[in-house]
């Protein structure tokens, strides 16, 4: 307690109960009011002086309860506080002020522990009547609230104040989840809604009227919730709107899964094959239900099944039918209300179907029916269906009777065997005997063979599960019985076998007239076999072949299995392409008595070449498309066809390809006939062949006058000896002579006549040609140049005299060989070998020089020129080279372009010489003037300054009239050679460069040790190169140099490398052996000794190289040719 | 109107720079004795008007860097300058300016035959005027 805890003393915490808020009393033991603060007075509406000195026993009356009932004295707080020694908290009283108004207090009396009796109970309260209003409104509305919430047990009810701030919130809150209702409020509504839904509710507070309720579903947080929004009643009630939000989530599915099982409902009743019904239980049927779907079963919509107020099954139009089905009805719902009939009926449009209707009697509690409900389905295709199938039964019942077909059944589940009256007749036994004479009947009458399949049958009891089929023999004492047996399996819904059926019918003729086409077949087929006839069958239109004879393998070779595949038919064009198309439009001209021959070469591997004709008969059998024929093998007539034809035609090609013709004479003098020529006559006589043909007189007078007398003396001497003539003779042919030969060789007849055959060609061009060729052999044989003919591979075939005296090769020697093999050398000029290969390639004639090798080892100089001949034909057959020895003329040609060469380079030296006197002595004279025309022009000019320049750039003058001396001498000493040992070169090089030379390590190897070469000239370059590489070295390394030099081919190289400075050749390449020309302005230098290295080499006919980057050394290959002294 | 005298020789240097100074021309001579330090002055005064030539009189035969060398690389500095140079080449031997590449013949304002006469600087001075 405060003042407890204070532990102040008494008057000091009096003074400062003074300032409390709260009210203030303090009693005495005896209940006396001892102490009261300002506030106290405050709330009790009284002055301190009334109240100091009350007792609370005596003086506090009307105090009443919370609950509006009176309170005694002794049960105030304070009293009871005094009475117990307790502390008494937060109790609410009630008392009429001074003024008359009830005050509520809510009163704490605390006991004090202290021994003053003044002090002994401490009362401290709080007006409280506003708050206690407040708590009774606020009760009297939980009591509502709690109402309602109760009746909304998934949600939750919320007072909105005007601008839909949360201002009390109960029951399952789906507002929000994470705040509880306490703390919801004072939040706006906005937060825990959506925003659609809060513009609703936003627009409803100014629209929505005082007992209006507006309601709405919405989906939160996926499910659904209800949500209803009114109006709050009370006028004054800080609350203006009711909220209340119920989860309806478990409703919403309910519906829709009572939706979906209606629409699934309807679905089925609406697509059943048929329709249900509820109808009135009377025999009238009067319809209560007809789904809509009995449209389409009988044509009337549900409605006017009504309207007309008809029976049911409208069958109102046969009275007899109505009362049986209801009849039917009545009996069969007698046991278990349910029936099954079935009825014809008609549609709207008159048509009749038939219906099958199920249906049950509804009854009430007593047993009294109500209705009839069932369904109804068009059963008229399938009724109609077992109509049929019951006629073709009889029907096929009758046929069977009619076909001597006798059937059986026999039934699994009670072996039971069932039979007709034929059956009976085949097996000859009476129809009314018992199953197992039956059975022991067929045992006895079956034919041994037959009899085991039964038997394997019978006792396995195998059931087949297809019809099967059999062929049977009964034999009967005096005849054999054929019976085809069928056996069927009877099987039920699940296709089981629970039966079989089976038919026997008696065949004996039909087998027996098979049985005679069978021995007239193999009578066929040995004739066929003897004739090696391969017959087969195709089918055309599924490509197909049926049959082909075996033998066709031995005959024709392949496998069996090829010759049943129709691509290997078509492959091998045992069908041409008419063929098949008239096999396959037989409408067009085909009678089918037609057949069609086609001759084929066949080629089987690892097979002689066969001819096959195929024979095809097209089809007299009624399909179209299938086709029998024959193959027959007829290699043998081909062969002896081509041979025959083949002569005729050799024959015939020779006689007519031949230059000239044959003939035939039947000499019987004086009667002398030509009995054949060959048409090459006409090539030969171009215009008198006519008149030869047959008249040898004519033939005769054509011969030349001169030959003829010979030729007549020749001729029949040589028939008399029989010996064979050939005779070349002049003969007039378009008004010329003409030489001809003939050939002939007589055949003395009995009758003494001869038969000459014989041959008669031009030989005019022979003739002539012969003459060419003498005359020309003799020009080739004595010319004096080389003549050589080579084939098209260029193999000589021929040389001449002059050959032999220009290469020193025999013709012997030559024959057979390429005369570029044989004659060219290494020296020749590979360019001149290219060119006349490739002339010749391209068949070009070509003429060139060309420096070929003796046999002796001597180069010699030729001139050549290759002409390619060809037949009369024009085709190529070989190279005629005629060769001119020119050594002589190539070497003055030589000596002379040497001469113009050295000249030229004289010339060139001197233009380089002048150029670089006129430059290099121009520079100091050009001072020496700009000098002069200072002195002119200026008057108070240092003339010892002038004059020390004068004498400068004079002393360059002098310098380089020297260096030219120098260089002018260099070319003059290019005429002493002599043997130069380069260790003495390099030993003499020293001293002249002197001291300086130790700066420097020399590196030698002289691999080559010498060259005969001009001293001076050598002397020149070791020097100016050396002391190059001495002067421009790179004094930060220990600098060196080594020459080397070695023999290569015919030239000494001459190698100088150093680590020095080096030039920049990228910028320097053009000038470096130019004269003055420098490329270090720190190092002295003239510019001058690397144009005396060029000049020196190039005077001694050599070339020079230089390799150097900066600061990476310089390399100077020089090559000297190797003069032998 | 700075002139700058690019000659490895001495005398040449010395004899053209007293006569522009005898036809009255004192403005400040620049004499170089190499191409190589020439073009070194000029890339380093590029921005430096004052020190930069109007007119340069340049010799062909000069060692390791030559007049048709310091040609060629004028020519890739030329874009650089405030201003245009007149170059003029002065020689001992005409034949020198026949090897000039045509390229760069265009960027020589006029030739000159060793040694120059009075005739010869006034026209220079000149046609650097204009």
């Amino acid at each position: 307690m405060i003042l407890d805890n204070l532990n102040l003393p008494l008057p000091v915490a009096l003074e400062i109960l003074e300032t409390f808020s709260e009210g203030i009393n303090i009693y005495d033991i005896n209940g006396n009011i001892t102490f009261c603060n300002p506030a106290s007075l405050k709330i009790l509406g009284v002055k301190k002086e009334d109240l100091l000195g009350l007792n609370i026993f005596k003086d506090f009356g009307n105090i009443i309860g919370i609950d509006g009932i009176k309170i005694e004295a002794d049960q105030f707080p304070a009293t009871e506080s005094l009475k117990t020694g307790k502390n008494i908290l937060g109790r609410v009283i009630g008392f009429l002020n001074p003024n008359g108004k009830t005050i509520w207090i809510n009163v704490s009396a605390y006991n004090f522990k202290s021994t003053d009796p003044n002090f002994k109970v401490f009362v401290c309260f709080r007006e409280y009547t506003q708050t206690l209003t407040l708590l009774k409104d606020l009760y009297q509305k939980n009591f509502e609230l709690e109402l309602m919430t109760s009746n909304y047990p998934n949600g939750s009810i919320t007072l909105l104040d005007s601008d839909l701030q949360i201002l009390f919130t109960a029951g399952k809150n789906s507002l929000s989840n994470t705040l509880t209702a306490h703390e919801l409020v004072g939040q706006n509504l906005s937060n825990f809604i959506t925003k659609e839904i809060f513009e609703i509710l936003k627009d409803k507070t100014s629209t929505i009227l005082l007992n209006e309720t507006f309601q709405t579903e919405f989906l939160h947080d996926g499910e659904w919730n209800e949500l209803c929004f009114q109006k709050t009643k009370q006028k004054d009630s800080h609350s203006k709107y009711v909220l209340v939000i119920n989860n309806i989530n478990s409703k919403k599915i309910l519906e829709r899964e009572l939706m979906l099982e209606k629409l699934s409902y309807q679905n089925i009743v609406e697509n059943l094959p048929g329709f249900v019904f509820k109808a009135s239980y009377s025999s009238e049927f009067t319809p209560l239900y007809v789904s809509d779907s009995v449209v389409n079963t009988t044509g009337f919509s549900s409605d006017e099944y009504f309207d007309n107020s008809s029976n049911l099954r409208n069958i109102e139009y046969n009275n007899k039918l109505k009362e049986k089905l209801w009849s039917t009805i009545s009996n069969q719902t007698l046991e278990n209300d349910r029936y099954q009939i079935e009825y014809q009926s008609k549609t709207k449009e008159g048509e009749t179907i038939w219906l099958w209707e199920k249906g049950k009697i509804v009854k009430d509690e007593v047993g009294n029916p109500i209705y009839i409900e069932g369904f109804v389905m068009d059963i008229t295709t399938s009724k109609l269906a077992q109509l049929e199938l019951q006629k073709t039964k009889n029907s096929l019942q009758m046929a069977s009777k009619m076909a001597k077909i006798g059937s059986w059944s026999w039934f699994l589940d009670n072996d039971s065997m069932e039979w007709d009256e034929e059956f009976c007749n085949i097996l000859e036994i009476s129809l009314f005997c018992s199953q197992e004479e039956i059975l022991n009947r067929l045992q006895s009458l079956l034919h041994p063979v037959d009899k085991i399949i039964y038997n394997e049958f019978y006792t396995n009891q195998y059931l087949p599960q297809e019809t099967k089929i059999f062929h049977q023999r009964l034999l009967f004492p005096d005849k054999i019985k054929h019976v085809d047996s069928i056996i069927n399996p009877i099987k039920n819904q699940n296709g089981e076998v629970i039966g079989l059926h089976g038919t026997l019918q008696d065949v004996s003729n039909q087998k027996n007239i098979i049985t005679q086409l069978d021995d007239e077949k193999i009578k066929f087929n040995t004739i066929m076999d003897a004739l090696n006839v391969v017959i087969w069958e195709i089918d055309f239109q599924n490509r197909k072949v049926n049959y082909i004879s075996p033998k066709v393998e031995i005959i024709y070779g392949g496998k069996k299995e090829e010759w049943y595949n129709i691509e290997f038919w078509e492959a091998n064009r045992l069908f041409d392409q008419s063929t098949l198309e008239q096999i396959q439009n037989p409408s067009k001209n085909t009678l089918l008595s037609d057949f069609k021959e086609l001759e084929c070469e066949l080629i089987m591997k690892g097979r002689k070449k066969k001819w096959i004709r195929n024979v095809i008969t097209f089809s007299t059998n009624g399909n179209l498309n299938i086709h029998r024929g024959v193959l027959i093998d007829i290699t043998e007539q081909k062969t002896i066809e081509f041979e025959k034809f083949d002569m005729q035609r050799r024959v015939e090609l020779l006689s007519n390809n031949i230059p000239g013709f044959l003939f035939q004479l039947h000499i019987a003098p004086p009667k002398n006939k030509i009995l054949y020529v060959s048409e090459g006559i006409k090539k030969l006589f171009k215009k008198e062949h006519k008149n030869l043909m047959n008249n040898f007189a004519s033939f005769v007078s054509l011969i030349h006058p001169d030959d003829l007398n010979e030729l007549k003396k020749s001729f029949f001497e040589n028939i008399k000896k029989k010996a064979d003539w050939n005779y070349e003779f002049r003969c007039l042919i378009s008004g010329e002579y003409i030489w001809i030969r003939c050939v002939a060789s007589p055949e003395i007849q009995k009758d003494g006549s001869a038969m000459v055959f014989g041959y008669i060609n031009n030989i005019q061009e022979e003739k002539s040609l012969a003459n060419e060729l003498h005359m020309l052999s003799h020009v080739a044989k004595k010319t004096s140049n080389a003549v050589i003919i080579s084939d098209k591979s260029r193999k000589i075939v021929w040389v001449n005299d002059g050959f032999t005296r220009i290469t020193g090769y025999s013709i012997a020697e030559a024959i057979g060989k390429v005369p570029g093999d044989l004659l060219q050398c290494p020296q020749t000029n590979p360019e001149t070998k290219k060119k006349i290969a490739s002339s010749l390639a391209k068949l070009q004639p070509i003429r060139t020089e060309i420096l070929n090798k003796h046999k002796l080892g001597h180069h010699y100089w030729l001139d050549i020129e290759i002409q390619p001949f060809y037949d009369k034909n024009n085709n190529h057959i070989g190279f005629i080279a005629v060769e001119s020895e020119i050594t002589e003329r190539k070497n003055q040609e030589q000596t002379l372009s040497n001469l113009i060469k050295d000249l030229q380079e004289k010339n060139e030296d001197l233009l380089q010489f002048s150029f670089m006197v006129s430059h290099n002595l121009r520079g100091p004279v050009a001072s020496i003037l700009g000098l002069l025309e200072l002195v002119k022009n200026i008057p108070d000019i240092d003339y010892k300054q002038i004059f020390k320049m004068m004498y400068d750039s004079s002393q360059t003058l002098d310098n380089v009239i020297k260096d030219l001396n120098e260089i002018l001498n260099l070319r003059k000493s290019i005429n002493e050679l002599k043997l130069i040992k380069f260790d003495e070169l390099l030993n003499s090089t020293f001293s002249i460069i002197g001291y300086e030379i130790n700066q420097i390590e020399v590196i030698c190897q002289f691999n080559a040790p010498s060259i005969v070469s001009a001293k001076s000239h050598l002397q020149s370059i070791f020097y100016n190169l050396i002391s190059n590489s001495l002067k421009y070295r790179n004094k930060e390394i220990d600098s060196w140099l080594k020459i080397s030099t070695l023999y290569k081919d015919e030239f000494v190289t001459i190698i100088f490398e150093d680590n020095g400075i080096g030039v920049d050749l990228d910028k320097y390449k053009d000038k470096l052996f130019g004269l003055y020309q420098r490329f270090n302005l720190e190092i002295d230098g003239k510019g001058i000794g690397l144009f005396l290295v060029k000049n020196s080499v190039q005077l001694l006919g050599g070339s020079i190289e230089v390799f150097s980057k900066p600061l990476q050394g310089f390399k100077t290959i020089i090559k000297l040719p190797l003069k032998n002294a | 109107m700075n002139i700058m005298i690019i000659d490895d020789h001495d005398i040449a240097l010395l004899a053209m720079q007293h006569q522009f100074m005898n036809v009255g021309f004192d403005s400040k001579k620049i004499l170089i004795p190499s191409g190589f330090t020439a073009l070194e002055y000029i890339s380093n005064n590029l921005n430096n008007f004052s020190k930069l030539p109007r007119i340069i009189l340049l010799d062909i035969q000069m060692p390791v860097l030559d007049g048709k060398m310091f040609l060629s690389k004028f020519s890739e500095i030329q874009n650089q300058l405030p201003f245009k140079i007149f170059l003029f080449v002065v020689t001992a031997n005409d034949f020198d300016l026949t090897m000039l590449p045509k390229e760069h013949a265009r960027l020589v304002t006029k030739s000159y035959k060793k040694p120059l006469n009075k005739v010869d600087i006034l026209e220079i001075i000149n046609l650097s005027r204009q």
